[in-house]
């Protein structure tokens, strides 16, 4: 598979690890491929405060990596932004890597 | 913010929040960090059960300036020398959203 030709990209979604679900859904309805889900932590800044009573906040995140075609992803970035409000703080964060070349 | 990478650093398992302070210190707003084991071309077997050395991997969005001197701090401070044993590479983002 050329991907030069077809501009596929990997998408990669960073988010509360609650909405898992939902965005998956949103990644399966377009046209979303190859999805894995990673489980990973936030770095949080912790306060002495809190540092001195022995609480470790945890952020729970998780990854979703998934490839599809650049025009898609322009689309869901748009979407992402505007319903999902990852445009605000403390949302979630989505992004795009180029793909040069693909096998499979 | 303009020119964004994908900063990938990959140190040995504790020494993540040593990174983080240093992305930190050059603007860096926060990071994600998985956890990962390396797969070396030896493997440590300890009566029959394999050991793989634990891994943290960081991810940082990031401008490229920035990425670059968080990647020279790391080299000087954290790097493949001492005991976090801190490698990274960054690659290009191509969109993202708005933050």
């Amino acid at each position: 598979m050329d991907s030069d030709k077809q501009h596929i990209t990997l998408f990669i979604i960073i988010a509360e690890r609650k909405k898992k679900n939902e965005l998956h859904k949103l990644l399966m309805e377009n046209s979303a491929r190859v999805m894995h889900s990673i489980y990973a932590k936030g770095s949080v800044r912790i306060n002495s405060f809190i540092d001195l009573l022995g609480f470790i906040p945890e952020e729970n995140k998780i990854i979703l990596t998934s490839l599809m075609s650049s025009e898609k992803a322009n689309v869901l970035i748009e979407i992402l932004n505007k319903e999902y409000n990852f445009a605000k703080p403390n949302t979630g964060i989505a992004f795009t890597i180029p793909i040069e070349r693909l096998s499979y | 913010m303009e020119n964004i990478k994908a900063l990938f650093v990959i140190v040995n398992a504790g020494f993540s929040e040593e990174i983080v302070t240093i992305a930190r210190e050059h603007g860096a707003r926060g990071a994600t960090i998985l956890n990962a084991r390396g797969m070396g071309s030896s493997q440590q077997t300890i009566m029959g059960i394999t050991v793989d050395d634990e891994r943290e991997m960081i991810l940082i969005l990031i401008e490229e300036k920035a990425a670059v001197k968080i990647m020279s701090s790391i080299k000087a401070n954290s790097g493949v020398e001492t005991p976090a044993h801190g490698i990274c590479f960054f690659m290009p983002v191509e969109n993202m959203t708005a933050n």
